[in-house]
């Protein structure tokens, strides 16, 4: 019995420690939506151990984990989620990574969602040795928006469609 | 009528002329539409630069690195400032080998360099952690988080305000 809840306490160790490194690489599960009353919605996001900001979000509807990236001129995804969303791929092209050039694809987003603020009809990139399942979030996304950095927070404001 | 016949060609010249001088500026502003940025003091004394964005939507400045020109590519996206191993050779940085990077392309060994500093016309941050990159290629170089978490960043409307963050 001692052995059994020796067991069981490591294995809530275990999930605890799982908890706490998933939020320190992405402290945003839940990012918070302000709505000004002028009708612009506010996400406020906070930056993680790496001093990335990454936080969850929905492409068309399915729960995806985002990563803000200015350096992206697309929401750029692996080739493995764009299966598994069952997206239309265009003509092959190719593309500049900090890796070298490599194959893309290119396809639209029906529907992108970062906490309240949600886009229609997003660009995006499909890279083959994109490595998990994180989607960079990049200028095809954010360029309507206005985006404050201050400190260690984010702040993404746009108004509603 | 020779004379309207010498006109009409003087304006289609002078067309010839204005395509040719729009088509370089859009050639430019494809690449780096900031290669001279200066900081002016914003209202609170504190420096501040403003960057305009080129045709990709992206945000390309020349800045220094421990005081050598360099061509910086604005990139939340990056944790460190990521340059490629050429560029880390020229500057003369130590390098420490054993990291590992995330790309779009995949996983890659990398080295790491600190910099002394870096400078976006006059914005400056000391001590800058770089990652150096193998496959990486030209001559850019990735301005990333370790640069700018010592920065106030505002981006609206295709223009990018960088302004030292003295706390609130």
């Amino acid at each position: 019995m001692l052995f059994g809840a020796w067991i069981s306490g490591l294995a809530l160790l275990a999930l605890f420690f799982h908890q706490w490194l998933e939020r320190e690489n992405n402290p945003n599960p839940n990012p918070l939506t302000v709505q000004g009353t002028d009708g612009a919605v506010e996400v406020v996001l906070q930056r993680n151990r790496a001093g990335h900001y990454v936080a969850s979000g929905r492409i068309n509807g399915e729960p995806v984990r985002f990563l803000v990236d200015t350096g992206a001129t697309d929401v750029a995804l692996s080739l493995d989620l764009a299966r598994r969303l069952d997206l239309r791929l265009g003509p092959e092209g190719t593309s500049r990574t900090a890796n070298g050039i490599t194959r893309t694809w290119p396809t639209r987003l029906a529907r992108v969602e970062l906490g309240g603020l949600v886009a229609h009809g997003v660009r995006a990139s499909v890279l083959p040795n994109m490595p998990g399942d994180e989607v960079l979030l990049g200028m095809s996304f954010l360029k309507p928006l206005e985006l404050i950095q201050r400190g260690d927070t984010l702040t993404l404001r746009g108004t509603l469609p | 009528m020779p004379g309207s016949f010498r006109y009409g060609r003087l304006v289609l010249v002078a067309l010839l002329g204005l395509a040719i001088v729009l088509v370089l500026s859009q050639v430019g502003r494809r690449g780096n539409p900031n290669p001279r940025p200066v900081a002016y003091l914003g209202s609170d004394g504190v420096p501040e630069v403003v960057l305009k964005q080129n045709q990709l939507d992206q945000y390309v400045v020349t800045g220094r690195i421990n005081g050598e020109r360099i061509e910086f590519l604005v990139d939340t996206g990056a944790a460190d400032v990521a340059l490629p191993y050429e560029v880390a050779q020229r500057l003369g940085l130590r390098l420490h080998p054993g990291a590992v990077s995330k790309t779009g392309n995949g996983n890659v060994r990398s080295w790491t360099a600190w910099l002394d500093s870096v400078d976006v016309g006059g914005v400056v941050a000391h001590q800058v952690k770089a990652t150096v990159l193998p496959n990486m290629a030209g001559e850019q170089a990735l301005l990333g988080m370790a640069y700018l978490k010592h920065m106030e960043v505002w981006l609206a409307g295709g223009r990018m305000r960088l302004r030292p963050y003295v706390g609130p």
